[in-house]
């Protein structure tokens, strides 16, 4: 006799998000963002943009880990709350690796400058 | 039961079977979910597919399963919405075969670069004594001008390090008027000046650059050029502030790895695109491997089935290549291969041939056409038409064509994924 016959869900259909930080949405243009749209975007998956950085207390800074996804940065030390961004596991194979410290502060210190510093070229070449 | 029994069963349309060794899959493009079924569910659904009804899948398998097991699975799967049944055979699928047309075209123009990345796939380099033939513009303008012949609308120009044209501006503007609606180049961004970049705000060029590192010192140990990336980062700020459409690579590997999370969080929060980071490929002086990141390679291993599920794709896949399928690129001296990391995959040169006597050629035609059917442990699959495939990473690393991905961990004889550690 043969086995019975089986049926199993491999894979439960929760909502697969992708968040694109700020500016993004406003940059890429709409051939892009089809691209993207097409790329990473079957009916398991939703794409919208996060918020900016904050700093947040300690206890704030649980990733929100949905089964199919892994947050890309979890929570660091120095009550610097990267934001959470999910990605499916297939085009994100974040990371379980022995990362050394990464220097949040300084990393976000220029980010705010450079940042500065293409609000003001927007303004010198008029945008 | 007996009004069951005289009816046909079969798979919605917007479902499908995939068989496989030892377990087969159901997929379900309407919500993304992958269902497996063992080998007699596969039978059961197979017998079904083909045009027979309940009562006659129920003799045929008679001798190997319960009528009540085969009775019960089919209700099972009618409930869950898997199976229609119906007094009428399954209505043909109006299948609608990928079309066959080139999408997208990368044009090398030039072999030179003023940066000498450790890990580049041409070898690109600093080349003021030896002159490398190279496409002069009327021969890039021909190929430009036979890939939109071809329905072509995407094309991306890279080189060696593009800018080190004079003539790119006008390769553009011919591009532009060839109707493509999606130009991009690839660059290093050190020498683009701001009226170039102007230009490609004004012409809604689109630009990609590689990023090694969000740290200096890492980013110029990989290019060799100290003040790399300060210039790189300058020609970034620019491209931001006109608003130009900017996506960084970042490229992973041993000099890099551990500084790959904060890297994409970096060009994430300036606001450009980028992509989990991509392994170096075995191709030009990357091909021994050396600077592989190990760490990051286990990460990047595929080891459960997380696929995404969409019905164009997986018919796409039945046919062709899942990766290389309607692409070309058109090397500095003039050979076309199917990816720009399949060096030596030529299927013809555009000084000597037309690029559509290239492009619809056996050479290409036998290339687009290597589908997972066609790869050694794959064509047991059942993942094979959901998966993404990408062989100059697999042949460049066991030198077989067909082999399959060292990326994938999956048995389809056992069923099972294996573990990570088995795999280097």
């Amino acid at each position: 006799m043969t086995e019975e016959p089986t049926i199993e869900l491999l894979e439960p259909a929760d909502l697969y998000e992708i968040r694109l930080c700020n500016p993004i949405g406003e940059q890429i243009n709409k051939i892009i963002k089809e691209q993207i749209t097409k790329m990473i975007c079957p009916p398991n998956v939703e794409i919208s943009v996060c918020k900016p950085l904050r700093i947040c207390p300690p206890v704030q800074c649980k990733p929100i880990i949905s089964p199919p996804c892994k947050p890309m940065t979890s929570c660091i030390p120095d009550l610097l709350c990267p934001p959470v961004r999910y990605a499916p596991i297939i085009t994100w194979p974040y990371l379980p690796m022995e990362t050394p410290e990464i220097p949040w502060r300084e990393i976000i210190t220029r980010l705010d400058k450079l940042t500065a510093e293409v609000e003001e070229l927007k303004k010198k070449v008029g945008r | 039961m007996l009004s069951l029994n005289n009816h046909y069963f079969f798979l919605p349309e917007n479902k499908a079977l995939v068989k496989g060794s030892k377990y087969s899959i159901i997929i379900d493009f309407e919500s993304g979910r992958t269902y497996r079924v063992n080998r007699s569910a596969s039978r059961i659904i197979e017998l079904g597919e083909q045009g027979f009804k309940v009562e006659e899948a129920v003799e045929k398998l008679g001798s190997e399963l319960k009528d009540s097991s085969i009775i019960s699975f089919i209700e099972k799967l009618v409930e869950q919405g898997l199976l229609l049944l119906s007094s009428n055979p399954k209505p043909q699928g109006s299948e609608k075969p990928s079309e066959l047309k080139l999408d997208f075209i990368w044009i090398e123009v030039t072999p030179n670069c003023n940066l000498q990345c450790i890990h580049c796939y041409t070898e690109a380099r600093v080349n003021k004594d030896e002159q490398l033939e190279t496409l002069s513009k009327e021969e890039i303008e021909k190929v430009i001008g036979e890939a939109a012949e071809l329905g072509c609308r995407k094309i991306q120009f890279t080189g060696g390090e593009p800018t080190l044209r004079s003539d790119l501006k006008s390769l553009i503007e011919y591009a532009k008027v060839k109707g493509f609606e999606l130009i991009e180049i690839f660059t290093n961004g050190t020498l683009l000046t701001e009226p170039m970049i102007k230009f490609l705000a004004e012409q809604k060029v689109n630009v990609a650059m590689s990023i090694y590192s969000y740290r200096a010192k890492t980013h110029d140990a990989i290019t060799k050029v100290p003040g790399s990336f300060e210039k790189t980062m300058n020609s970034l700020k620019l491209l931001l502030a006109y608003g130009v459409p900017t996506r960084c690579e970042i490229v992973a590997m041993r000099q890099n790895e551990k500084e790959l999370e904060a890297t994409s969080y970096f060009l994430y929060q300036l606001g450009v695109y980028t992509r989990p980071p991509d392994p170096i490929r075995p191709s030009g002086r990357g091909r021994n491997m050396e600077n592989w990141p190990t760490e990051y390679g286990q990460a990047f291993l595929q080891t459960k089935p997380s696929f995404i599920i969409s019905r164009e794709n997986y018919e796409k896949n039945k046919r062709w290549n899942s990766c290389w399928f309607g692409k070309a690129a058109v090397t500095s001296s003039g050979n076309v291969i199917p990816c720009v990391f399949a060096r030596d995959q030529v299927v013809g040169n555009v000084k000597h041939q037309s690029l559509a006597e290239i492009i619809l050629g056996e050479k290409m035609l036998r290339l687009w056409g290597l589908n997972r059917d066609q790869i050694e442990v794959c064509r047991d699959c059942e993942y094979r038409y959901v998966c993404e495939d990408c062989r100059p990473w697999a042949y460049g690393l066991t030198g077989n064509l067909y082999a399959k991905s060292p990326r994938c961990t999956y048995n389809p004889y056992t069923g099972e994924w294996e573990k990570k550690e088995n795999f280097s």
